[in-house]
């Protein structure tokens, strides 16, 4: 007689083979299933069935599943690794709420408690929405009624802390269904610090942009200073300096000249009063090699120096030095020359 | 030497720390109120949220008589007159100015309508409309936040500093402190102008300490209490030289679940509905035993002394009272059943014992007058009759510490050699003892933590000002 497996008509020997297949496969199952059992109970009485032939020498030990399971994790029974999921639940650094479709939170961590300001038993079966306004509130319904399983969102609201201040929180959502009813775990993190930084972050921006701005004004207003100074200088030597030039050349008589220029150094000396670095009047009236020394002083050379600097005999430079006391004016005064010139522009 | 400064430090925010520093702030410029846990509020933010008050609005409303000498009277009865009376007295006296100052100045609501707990010989006690003590916690913080009082969480208290006179000058903690690890945090030390106030509550969960006092009190008997409920601070106030008062008179409470932990929501159904307008049977026998309305000492006596497991039964009718029931529903604290048989099959009670009981109950019920226990019966009280009946499976946890340390009626706390106040010293709340004598009427504890909170922050702010240092923090 033919059978038909899975609409294929086969002979009855191959039936025969596949039954007995399946019936192998079913006891291999059970015989598994009544070794996971044995190994459970195993767990709950903390010993370890003694395998049958553990007395016989000569064949090698049988490895029962519950050996490798005590082998891999000696001090897991069920219950701790229940309390190890409890702390780290308890001890994660942000705050872990569970709620249900009442909004009622049912489990909650150390953290958020400290967040909200209030101890977690006291967490339990209150409102999450209580902990936020009216539009957060609106918010966190849109929020729950949006996510599907295993969907993951986050939105940022404003909490309340148990005093009624309130402060600034980002909400992660996750959904599960446990025993037919949807719950949504929470992360809320708290942004206050995050918050302060930003915000810190954006005054310090705000200033910088602030700064630019200024400094491009300053720097206009220096270039429109530095016109005003040129068109004046320029209108000064056109007026004044190039006709007293043209004066001067035209000058025959000496004593003409000279009081030409006695009134053109003096619209000079004009021109550059006012000047930040404005040279001594007396600098002006120094001769050539007077500079030359002047230069040498400066620099912190000694008479002897310059002399052979400027292969000149000593006595000179005593007489140039005297000059130049003169000059600027500084005859019979303490000043050291030196420390005068250090601050002249030559 | 000195970290910081401020007028007044308070220890401790929960009614009785918060009521001194909302008081001292009034008075004075700076006030601190030390917390060692994370959040603020202690066992006060996790209470039933039940204030007894004589002479109340409600009470005129509802043609309740009812006057401070009678709440006296209940609280010397319940104590067993080991109250030091004139404390006492005072609660009595000024619990009806602490409700207007709840409702008024702070804002907080209660249920309309007034609960009768056992040991009152009237109906006399508030609820706040959340049924938690965190419905006055939290317009209190609030308000401190207002007021610009600060706040230090995990701020550890290890020693009172006194100055040469033998007064406190300061205080010694641990900053960044993790409970319960003594080691933890950074040392600081905080100087007090005026005056240090002691509210750090009682020692319910200090399993050590109280095996110490009430060697009754074993390690296997959890408390309604938060954690932090331990007997560090009451040890440190010893040292400086406080009166230790009747420590050994420790309260359980008969009236929460086995199945959840600590105060939970079944307690304030079994005090709101399961009591009042119900019985409490033991499993084994399914009779009465007790006065339902009796104080909580002798309640917790009957159950604890006999070893018995008990249950209280409800109808629906007496349920309506429990605001807490769709919580206690929802997290299988309190069961719903259709019939007693049901509800005695369930909890493994004899069932027809069970069904005697309850007729019995309720023709005392229909005749006004408990013949077995003497339970008053109310007249709105009626018979078990209405289905659903609810049961809650009770345990006896520890609940308060009517003994602590001894102060006057100005909240100063009381040297044990001098027997005078300690400078500048106060304290309030559960911390001190001697208000409740042997047991505390349920209630009671909201009352004498803010009458006496907002004394000893009175009085505290009022002491003459001391120099500020240089070189201490200013506030």
């Amino acid at each position: 007689m033919e059978g038909s497996v899975l609409g294929m008509d086969v002979p009855d020997s191959v039936k025969a083979a596949l039954l007995l297949q399946c019936r192998r496969t079913a006891d291999d199952i059970e015989a598994s299933l009544a070794r996971r059992r044995s190994s459970q109970e195993a767990y709950a009485d903390a010993e370890r069935p003694v395998p049958a032939n553990s007395n016989d020498a000569d064949r090698p030990p049988e490895r029962h599943e519950a050996d490798e399971s005590a082998a891999y994790a000696p001090a897991l029974t069920p219950g701790s690794s229940e309390r190890i999921l409890g702390a780290i639940f308890m001890a994660a650094g942000e705050g872990l709420l569970l709620v249900d479709e009442d909004f009622e939170i049912v489990r909650a961590n150390q953290r958020a408690g400290e967040i909200y300001g209030v101890l977690e038993p006291n967490l339990m079966g209150v409102d999450i929405r209580s902990f936020t306004d009216a539009s957060g509130a609106a918010r966190l319904s849109d929020l729950f009624d949006g996510l599907i399983e295993g969907q993951r969102m986050s939105m940022e609201l404003s909490c309340t802390y148990v005093d009624g201040s309130t402060f600034p929180a980002t909400i992660t959502a996750t959904r599960i269904d446990l025993d037919g009813r949807r719950h949504w775990p929470l992360i809320v993190r708290d942004d206050t610090d995050r918050k302060s930084l930003e915000n810190r972050l954006w005054e310090e921006k705000q200033q910088t942009e602030e700064m630019n701005v200024t400094l491009k004004n300053v720097l206009k207003n220096i270039e429109a200073d530095r016109k005003v100074f040129e068109t004046s200088i320029s209108g000064k030597i056109t007026t004044l300096l190039l006709p007293a030039l043209k004066k001067i050349a035209k000058a025959t008589e000496p004593s003409v000249r000279k009081s030409y220029l006695a009134l053109f150094e003096e619209q000079l000396l004009s021109l550059i009063a006012g000047c930040e670095s404005q040279p001594d009047p007396g600098l002006l009236r120094l001769s050539r090699s007077e500079i030359n020394v002047c230069r040498m002083i400066q620099a912190g050379c000694s008479s002897k120096e310059i002399c052979e600097a400027l292969s000149l005999s000593f006595e000179t430079v005593q007489t140039h030095r005297k000059n130049i006391r003169k000059k600027l004016e500084l005859k019979g005064s303490k000043v050291n020359l030196h420390t005068f010139l250090a601050n002249q522009a030559l | 030497m000195w970290d910081e400064e401020h007028d007044v430090v308070i220890v401790g925010s929960g009614f009785a720390g918060l009521a001194a520093a909302l008081e001292a702030a009034k008075i004075c410029s700076s006030v601190i109120v030390l917390e060692k846990m994370r959040v603020l509020g202690g066992n006060s933010a996790i209470s039933g949220g039940l204030l007894g008050v004589a002479g109340s609005p409600l009470q005129e409303a509802e043609g309740i008589e009812d006057s401070p000498e009678l709440m006296l009277a209940d609280m010397l009865k319940a104590g067993l007159y080991l109250n030091h009376v004139d404390l006492a007295r005072t609660v009595a006296e000024q619990s009806a100015e602490v409700l207007r100052w709840t409702t008024e100045d702070l804002g907080v609501r209660y249920k309309p309508t007034l609960s009768h707990l056992g040991g009152h010989s009237v109906p006399r006690t508030y609820n706040t409309i959340n049924t938690s003590g965190s419905g006055i916690i939290k317009p209190m913080l609030g308000r401190c936040r207002e007021s610009g009082i600060a706040m230090r969480l995990k701020t550890f208290l290890t020693d009172l500093i006194m100055d040469k006179n033998g007064a406190v000058e300061g205080v010694e903690v641990r900053e960044d402190y993790i409970f319960p690890h003594k080691e933890s945090g950074k040392p600081r030390r905080i100087r007090a102008r005026r005056a240090v106030v002691l509210a750090a509550g009682g020692f319910s969960q200090d399993k050590a300490f109280r095996l110490i006092q009430n060697p009754l009190i074993t390690d296997d008997i959890e408390s309604t209490n938060h954690p932090g409920a331990t007997a560090d601070t009451l040890i440190t106030a010893l040292r400086a030289g406080a009166t230790p008062v009747q420590l050994s008179m420790i309260q359980l409470g008969s009236w929460a679940s086995r199945d959840e932990e600590g105060f939970g929501v079944g307690s304030m159904f079994s005090l709101l509905a399961g009591f009042p307008y119900g019985i409490i049977v033991d499993v084994e026998t399914g009779k009465r035993f007790v006065n339902e309305l009796s104080d909580r000492k002798l309640l917790a006596d009957a159950i604890l002394n006999e070893g018995r497991e008990s249950i209280a039964i409800v109808d629906c009718e007496g349920a309506r009272h429990a605001s807490t029931l769709a919580q206690c529903l929802k997290r299988g604290v309190v069961q719903k059943y259709e019939s007693i048989e049901d509800l005695a099959a369930a909890n493994r009670v004899p069932a027809q014992s069970l069904k005697n009981t309850v007729s019995v109950y309720n023709s005392f019920v229909e005749k006004r007058k408990d013949d077995d226990f003497g339970k008053p019966i109310a007249a709105h009280l009626s018979p078990l009759r209405n289905r659903p009946f609810y049961a809650i499976r009770l345990t006896t946890k520890v609940h308060h510490c009517m003994g602590g340390v001894q102060i006057n009626q100005r909240g100063q706390v009381i040297h044990i050699e001098t027997h005078r106040p300690i400078g500048r010293l106060y304290a309030a709340g559960e911390f001190t003892g001697g208000v409740h004598g042997a047991s505390r009427l349920g209630s009671n504890a909201i009352a004498e933590c803010l009458v006496f909170g907002r004394i000893a922050g009175q009085n505290g702010a009022r002491e003459p000002r001391r120099k500020a240092l240089q070189g201490a923090r200013q506030h």
